[in-house]
């Protein structure tokens, strides 16, 4: 019999951006846009991005190291104000082990002419996938990358 | 122009009920056992649908008697039959955001009883919700689970 576990945690991220608000915002509403940035690091295998972005709507993406697991994310859209907020839930899998489930909320807050995101996730972490921070590493390794692509824009 | 607001917050609560672990778990997986107890204090459902296996989607409509005017939009992420339940819901009034809740609910067996233990972390929105109000809800939802169990 599998030891079941759970694992609560919550983090949050602030990052700022020159860019204002519906700029950032469509950096995420935006399909090609979203896979430009939000992607597993550098030299990993990835899938294509799949994006329906509504309430309701799916997203998903996988990848990972070569001849490693697979990482899979399956998100699903529960609340969205253009260019302010955005609210999902989110489950990974790690091959065909579901690993965790998150509540994400993504707010773009105006500052001077920018824009001020902070991204809160609230996790449980399932059956011993105790992250111990790593999934915090990841999200903010993810934000580098938007930071990256919304200085080349 | 709403101003728009997110708090997050994480709820915990803890009951312990005279029955075995499959009852409590069939109080949330079957219709007609959750229907004894899926609304808080006097409240009514007003429509109900049920889907509850993984990726299942249900609504609810619920409220005050004369104004049933709340949704719940549930989707069920983790099933593991007589132990565990992760679902996650949105909360609106007449398509107003009130919150998004991850919500845990995991049942043990506790020598003659069963243990639950329900962690929902949350984001009310817009300031149209808080944890003590949320808090007092869920309460009154588990202890309904246990009269309906000692009925």
């Amino acid at each position: 019999m599998t030891e079941r576990s759970t694992k609560h945690a919550t983090f949050t991220i602030e990052r700022t951006f020159a860019a204002p608000p519906p700029r950032v915002f469509a950096a995420y509403a935006d399909a090609k846009s979203k896979a430009r940035w939000f992607v597993g690091p550098e030299g990993w295998e990835k899938s294509n991005l799949k994006l329906d972005f509504k309430v309701g709507g799916r997203e998903s993406v996988s990848g990972g190291p070569p001849g490693g697991p697979v990482h899979y994310y399956n998100a699903i859209y529960q609340d969205i104000v253009p260019d302010e907020r955005i609210v999902l839930t989110y489950e990974m899998h790690m091959d065909k082990t579901r690993i965790s489930v998150s509540l994400g909320t993504t707010e773009f807050n105006p500052a001077g002419t920018g824009t001020r995101l902070v991204y809160t996730e609230q996790a449980v972490f399932l059956d011993g996938y105790d992250d111990a921070g790593s999934r915090e590493q990841g999200t903010r390794g993810l934000f580098d990358q938007l930071a990256r692509f919304m200085e080349m824009q | 122009m709403t101003p728009r607001s997110a708090q997050h917050g994480t709820i915990r609560l803890e009951r312990r009920y005279k029955a075995v672990p499959a009852r409590v778990f069939a109080a949330w997986a079957e219709p007609k056992a959750r229907a004894k107890w899926d609304a808080p204090g006097r409240w009514v459902i007003a429509e109900q649908s049920f889907d509850f296996r993984e990726g299942g989607r249900e609504r609810k409509r619920f409220g005050p008697r004369d104004d049933p005017r709340f949704v719940a939009d549930t989707l069920y992420l983790d099933i593991v039959p007589d132990r565990r339940i992760v679902f996650s819901y949105s909360m609106t009034s007449r398509g107003t955001p009130i919150s998004v809740s991850l919500t845990t609910v995991e049942i043990t067996p506790d020598e003659q009883q069963t243990k639950l233990l329900l962690t929902e972390q949350v984001a009310f929105l817009d300031g149209n919700d808080n944890a003590a109000n949320r808090e007092e809800g869920l309460a009154s939802m588990l202890d309904k689970i246990g009269e309906s169990l000692a009925a």
